[in-house]
């Protein structure tokens, strides 16, 4: 990277961070520091909730899935504008009318005490773990394409934003995300429209759609029904649905950010446009995947993005390499050769032939596939145990040796700013939810002032913050199949976590006592799925859900006094 | 299941008009989303 990308990332970031503390005056209470004063209008609402959603991974993974696995990862989103409506129908007007600070508050109003510490700790557990995971994806790759300690880029990634997060709270945060967010979308469409310059000469967007579609990478929509292919249609839809609403409606990172709003109205049209604008964006962001497929089919794409693993099977398997490697060189000169066909013939002068270099492709890209297969199997073997997995690195892989000047350093800040923007609403909502869902209710004491308790909430901050990247630190050493049952955590607790919240919405006969047990026997029963591999992971959501509901409704007829005992 | 809103600003936003619309506009991009995979693929 050069000097000039490196001062534009620094400024960024500096200028970020020194933005975020100028938006901290005027604190006073828990109400400011954790709900902004209640002060906000619709679109910092949708601001906010799309920079807590859209984390560095989101801008990273997005390109590379569609990169690898075609579009249909937009179908995961189908379910969200859904999601949506029926949180703005049900959920906000009775967070609001509570007045709550946290969305597990409403639990105890509404059940009991016993029933809000469930879900609280159920929140702290799975947040705070995927906080500190969070904090190490992007870690790793930033580590790994910059050539710097991944020590170092994990405070850089979790640490700086400590320092507005703690200050200035809410008002800091969403203030902040405005700004991350705009500079993201920004250079996003910019980094699109240097993707679709960068094709060579004479071929053009038309075309560089034509060959990603042949090569499959456009399967936007797959309609085959698969209880363990992960997106498909009726999971995106369904299951999408159900992990939307989880997600937006109790964890409190989102919840956070929409009960910080001025009013109902405001909460609602910032949920809602979220869900108008949300499945068009990650649209976009997977084309970009799908074009930089047809880009690399002219030039020479690595067997590995992630050089550094590529570097390490060369050192420790040169024989195999070289084999491997002299037969991948042919293989992308044959592929480069015959898009180039493709791309002349594509003007219906003769179909005949342009059929056959279409199947005269896709079969080199299936040898090209089963030689990255093999070099994978390497990479994966025990003595050299390099990261296998290169999806998240295609799209910096870009950035870094195909952009101009300056706009290397953009996109480097801008993996920052999603990250930053996404972590500090959750330490904002871990805090929360730790001081007031778990501390005042374990440990309560009698007169504690304002001023007393926005230090606790301060202090929970900068706990949270200090966790996370702790938890960055340990999963350096984690293998890769651990971190990825940490990635799943959010999906094993958000369905249990669901269904409490629907039962008290929805089913007023049964009380705190039975679902308190049916919550639990449900959690057990969600993990031994999981565990068993039954099903795709976007399902559990809608499972656990499903499992308190009818536990629950279960016990309150069958077991005698539960309807009776209950708000104790 | 019907919640009244809790502010004054309800009274302003007809809000079934607003679901209906962001219900119409997945499905139109569904459709959308289908013939551009039957186009290109």
């Amino acid at each position: 990277m050069s000097i000039l990308d490196w001062i534009i990332l620094g400024l960024t970031l500096i200028g970020i961070i020194l933005y975020g503390l100028s938006q901290s005056r005027g604190q006073q209470n828990n109400d400011n520091y954790l709900m902004a004063g209640r002060q906000l209008p619709w679109y910092v609402v949708l601001l906010g909730i799309m920079a807590t959603q859209a984390s560095a991974i989101t801008f990273l993974s997005g390109p590379g899935q569609a990169y690898t696995d075609g579009m249909r990862f937009v179908q995961y989103y189908f379910g969200l504008p859904l999601a949506m409506i029926v949180i703005s129908m049900v959920f906000v007007p009775i967070f609001k009318k509570m007045n709550v600070l946290t969305a597990y508050q409403y639990l105890e109003q509404r059940f009991d005490r016993n029933t809000r510490l469930l879900t609280g700790t159920l929140f702290l557990i799975s947040r705070g773990i995927s906080t500190g995971i969070s904090v190490y994806a992007p870690s790793i790759i930033l580590s790994s394409i910059l050539d710097v300690n991944i020590y170092l880029t994990n405070v850089l990634v979790g640490g700086l934003l400590i320092i507005y997060t703690y200050t200035g709270g809410a008002k800091a945060i969403a203030q902040t995300q405005k700004v991350q967010f705009a500079i993201i979308l920004l250079s996003m469409a910019f980094a699109g429209y240097l993707v679709v310059h960068a094709l060579p000469k004479g071929i053009g967007f038309q075309d560089a759609l034509f060959l990603a579609g042949k090569s499959g990478k456009l399967n936007v929509i797959t309609t085959n029904f698969d209880f363990e292919d992960k997106y498909n249609i009726w999971s995106g839809i369904i299951g999408g649905f159900f992990l939307a609403l989880s997600y937006f409606g109790t964890d409190q990172s989102q919840v956070g950010r929409y009960i910080g709003a001025k009013n109902v109205r405001e909460s609602r049209l910032g949920l809602l446009m979220n869900g108008f604008v949300k499945v068009p964006m990650q649209f976009l962001i997977l084309l970009l995947g799908a074009l930089l497929f047809s880009f690399y089919s002219f030039q020479k794409a690595p067997i590995s993005f992630n050089h550094k693993a590529e570097e390490l099977v060369a050192k420790n398997a040169p024989k195999e390499y070289r084999n491997l490697m002299s037969e991948y060189y042919l293989l992308t000169e044959k592929n480069k050769e015959v898009a180039a066909n493709i791309v002349g013939l594509n003007n219906g002068s003769n179909p005949i032939l342009l059929e056959k270099n279409i199947q005269l492709l896709q079969q080199t890209q299936q040898q090209i596939q089963q030689n990255r297969k093999e070099f994978k199997a390497i990479m994966d073997k025990k003595e050299i145990a390099a990261e296998s997995n290169d999806t998240n690195y295609i799209f910096l892989h870009f950035v870094k040796n195909y952009m101009p000047m300056g706009m290397v350093g953009l996109l480097f800040a801008v993996v920052f700013l999603a990250s930053w923007g996404s972590i500090s609403a959750a330490l904002n909502a871990l805090a929360a939810s730790s001081f007031l869902d778990f501390q005042k209710l374990v440990f309560p004491k009698q007169n504690i002032n304002s001023d007393e308790e926005i230090k606790w909430v301060k202090w929970h901050t900068l706990g949270w913050g200090v966790f996370s990247i702790l938890v960055a630190m340990l999963a350096t050493k984690m293998s890769n199949s651990l971190i990825e049952v940490v990635n799943a955590l959010g999906s094993i607790f958000y369905g249990v976590v669901l269904g409490i919240f629907l039962v008290a919405f929805f089913f007023k006969k049964i009380k705190g006592v039975p679902l308190f047990y049916a919550a639990i026997i449900s959690q057990i029963a969600i993990i031994a799925i999981y565990i068993a591999d039954i099903v795709g992971f976007l399902w559990l959501n809608l499972i656990g859900a499903i499992f308190v509901i009818g536990l629950s409704y279960l016990i309150t007829f069958i077991v005698p006094n539960t309807k009776i005992n209950n708000n104790n | 299941m019907s919640i009244k809103g809790t502010d004054n600003s309800e009274k302003a936003t007809n809000w079934n008009v607003w679901y209906a619309m962001l219900f119409f506009w997945l499905v139109l991009m569904i459709v959308f989303f289908y013939w551009f995979t039957k186009k290109y693929q």
